[in-house]
């Protein structure tokens, strides 16, 4: 683990920029739908005929997730971004692993990292460890621009530490896929297809019993029920 | 091999018998390498003969399937971070992070060294004339090199594991770089040089090791090896010579009227000019062997097919 902070604080040179445009994106991404659902529905009777319109709609359900708490502004934000968001995280989460594994060892610079006095585990727990830390960072910003803007903390919490957990979670199959193939990308190859899975069983299950949500990342995340109790 | 040399205090890198295998291919296949202190020591063989998977397992970065590896006496794979303090290693095919600019770089491969020289930092930056402020991704392959020849020069290290490190850099700048190992190795310090440049190697360094197909065939001093090669000659003269044919060591023997070119074992050159004189010698000239031969007679067959 010799020089694993080294490296980390390298990685985050790095990928400033880009961290910077997957957190603000992700983050934009819910607070925008809390700004468009308070424009579409000014009023508390607009939103209740609006959530009652679609919390039957199997099309809707299947493509963003078990229908709760419609009624309020927090739920719609849930309902319209979680499956979306969680989605951004896991795919920010994809990219940092390959981008510095495989794709390090691809282009031969990680042997320059490597030859330098740092352990030979170090470049790999540097990017979990920058993984956990983007993933924390977006969750935590997810949290803190719906709690500005006037949402209850807890259910906003929630939705941000949805999102940051399954961005984890996907980190976490993206650091076994590089283990398991040699490509940066047929890495991202595995994770997709495993992203992908988890997005068809939470909508199977979301429209049937919720059985298969339960198999699904994404589908945990929306458990933790932002807003609904 | 019949080195006989016993690993002492003093030797930095001692390789026996080193194996590496990957699947089926047999990359390395006893290997041997020794490099004293204080030596440059040249590293030749032709592509894919496995200097740079040496080098890897050197670096720790392979682990070795067979035989016997020390640095510093230490085993290369185990000690792997500590050693690397002791070392710096610049690659043939230095590749950098595009958006980084060169003296980030410098600074970055200093650090997880363990610290560079300031001072040695900017000599080095102004001596390779290096532009460290222009990001990676304007670089040409020479100035990449530079960027990772000025982080292993002004790092306070004792071993230098150089592969090919001049290849793209241009006459000037090689200079620069020859005069660079040459302090380095004033100071006491040693250098694994593998090179194809073989005027580098032949200025440069003290033995040379040359492998092929994963072992060493040769390894001693550039003189120790000079006495393995053909000096060629041509020689014009006052009448048709006779009978050169027959000489010992006398090769590729070609007489046209009063001319003869031959080359001849470095050994045999004294037998062959009391020869040429009985034939009254005109002009004559010879060239020393180059490195350049040597190799062509190890590996000629490999260069022609």
């Amino acid at each position: 683990m010799t020089g694993a902070w080294t490296v980390l604080r390298f990685h985050v040179r790095r990928d400033r920029m880009m961290l910077f445009w997957w957190i603000a994106g992700n983050v934009l991404l819910y607070w925008s739908q809390a700004v468009s659902t308070d424009g579409l529905y000014p009023t508390q009777a607009d939103l209740d005929k609006a959530a009652a319109g679609m919390a039957d709609n199997a099309a809707f359900i299947a493509m963003a997730g078990p229908a709760r708490a419609l009624d309020t502004l927090g739920g719609q934000v849930a309902w319209q971004a979680a499956a979306f968001g969680a989605i951004v995280a896991a795919l920010m989460s994809m990219f940092l692993v390959g981008r510095h594994t495989r794709a390090e060892e691809e282009t031969g610079r990680d042997e320059l990292v490597r030859a330098a006095a740092i352990g030979r585990h170090a470049p790999l727990a540097a990017t979990a460890l920058l993984v956990l830390i983007a993933d924390g960072l977006m969750g935590a910003l997810i949290a803190a621009s719906l709690i500005a803007y006037g949402l209850p903390v807890a259910g906003s919490s929630a939705l941000g530490l949805a999102a940051g957990l399954t961005g984890l979670v996907f980190g976490g199959v993206a650091l076994v896929a590089v283990q398991l193939v040699e490509s940066t990308r047929a890495a991202y190859g595995i994770t997709g297809a495993v992203l992908g899975v988890a997005y068809a069983l939470r909508a199977v299950g979301d429209v049937g019993n919720g059985a298969l949500s339960w198999l699904s990342p994404i589908g945990w995340g929306q458990y933790l029920r932002p807003y609904a109790d | 091999m019949k080195r006989s040399t016993v690993g002492g205090m003093d030797t930095v890198i001692d390789i026996a018998g080193l194996v590496k295998r990957f699947g089926h291919t047999t990359a390395l296949d006893g290997l041997d390498l020794q490099v004293e202190r204080g030596e440059v020591h040249g590293f030749l063989g032709p592509n894919g003969a496995g200097k740079s998977t040496t080098i890897r397992v050197l670096l720790g970065l392979l682990r070795a399937d067979g035989g016997n590896v020390t640095l510093f006496g230490q085993d290369p794979w185990h000690d792997a971070a500590d050693l690397h303090r002791r070392l710096a290693y610049v690659p043939g095919d230095v590749n950098l992070w595009p958006n980084l600019s060169g003296g980030e770089v410098i600074d970055l491969l200093g650090r997880l060294r363990g610290g560079l020289d300031e001072k040695r930092r900017s000599l080095l930056v102004e001596r390779f004339e290096l532009d460290p402020t222009k990001k990676a991704r304007t670089y040409s392959k020479g100035n990449r090199q530079k960027v990772a020849l000025v982080a292993a020069l002004a790092s306070d290290v004792e071993l230098l594991i150089l592969d090919e490190p001049t290849s793209g850099l241009d006459p000037l700048m090689e200079a620069v770089f020859t005069d660079c190992v040459d302090e380095f190795k004033d100071e006491g310090r040693s250098v694994l040089l593998s090179s194809h440049i073989l005027a580098e190697v032949e200025r440069l360094c003290d033995r040379v090791s040359i492998i092929r197909a994963g072992r060493t065939v040769e390894s001693g001093t550039l003189a120790d090896l000079r006495h393995l090669t053909r000096t060629s000659v041509s020689a014009e003269l006052s009448q048709a010579p006779s009978g050169l044919g027959g000489l010992a060591g006398v090769h590729d023997l070609a007489v046209e009227g009063v001319r003869a070119t031959f080359e001849v074992d470095t050994v045999h050159l004294g037998d062959a000019l009391q020869a040429l004189g009985r034939f009254g010698v005109r002009t004559l000239t010879s060239q020393p062997p180059t490195l350049e031969e040597l190799f062509l007679r190890h590996y000629g067959e490999e260069v022609a097919s």
